[in-house]
């Protein structure tokens, strides 16, 4: 029981806290430039662990470092920052 | 971001920042063949409207310049406007940009430029991305008023880069890259 519980401790301490995944529907692109532009606005964020830009999608995905958060508001402005528009964001 | 571009008409290298998506601040030099004249210019460009709509964009801009032109040994002072306008999306280009020059040495005060163009297959994000483009100058101080010229882009997330060849027999090149 003891050995249970100690197995138990180690995998709660040991599992990394959950990131947050920020899916956002993106107006307006159309070629690398333009991800190029929001994948260095978001990397400029202390809170944003990984971006990726889908073109083809028009999606923006945002994976943020730990515990850390973006608000909706925060990410509208940073989309509306680099020249495109969030249309929609949902979050995992 | 830096842009070099030569074709039968004019040569340029332009340097400019962009500390806003709407605006670019920076240095260009010009070299326009037909009226064997140069311009040297500080230059301002405005985003004045962008639509973003899913999957495409239009722009309109307002560009401008100041500073000096030189042709032979004489020197005087040289401004310019002009306006540009486009719609794109992955698959297709239109675009439109004229310029007026207002100098007592140049007597090329007025040029514009039309272009389609077509991305002939989607590459995936960061692979170099191909297109099509028909290009239509209309200048009209120069003796071939109206230049076309069929051209290929090729672009990644860095640098873009256009290869054509025109009506009049002139190699055309643009080199763009982001820094």
């Amino acid at each position: 029981m003891r050995r249970l519980l100690f197995v138990s401790a180690i995998t709660l301490f040991a599992t990394p806290a959950l990131a947050d995944v920020i899916t956002v529907k993106t107006d307006g692109l159309v070629c690398a430039y333009c991800a190029q532009g929001i994948e260095d606005l978001f990397y400029e964020q202390d809170e944003v662990k990984n971006v990726t830009v889908d073109v083809d999608k028009g999606l923006t995905i945002i994976t943020t470092n730990g515990n850390a958060d973006l608000s909706d508001e925060q990410i509208s402005k940073l989309i509306d920052s680099a020249g495109y528009k969030a249309r929609a964001i949902t979050r995992r | 971001m830096g842009m070099v571009m030569h074709d039968g008409m004019e040569s340029s290298v332009n340097v400019f920042h962009s500390p806003t998506f709407r605006d670019a601040v920076g240095v260009r030099v010009d070299r326009l063949d037909e009226d064997d004249s140069w311009m040297h210019t500080l230059n301002y460009n405005r985003l004045l409207k962008r639509w973003n709509g899913e999957g495409r964009q239009a722009n309109l801009y307002v560009l401008s310049g100041i500073g000096m032109a030189q042709k032979g040994d004489s020197e005087n002072a040289v401004g310019w406007a002009g306006g540009s306008i486009d719609w794109e999306s992955r698959r297709y280009f239109v675009g439109y940009e004229n310029r007026f020059i207002a100098s007592g040495l140049i007597d090329e005060n007025f040029m514009q430029r039309a272009r389609v163009g077509i991305a002939p297959v989607l590459v995936p994000y960061g692979d170099p991305q191909p297109w099509l483009m028909l290009q239509v100058d209309h200048r009209p101080a120069n003796d071939a008023a109206l230049v076309v010229t069929p051209l290929v882009r090729v672009f990644t997330n860095k640098v873009l880069g256009e290869l054509g060849y025109s009506s009049e027999g002139d190699i055309m090149f643009n080199l763009t890259t982001n820094f």
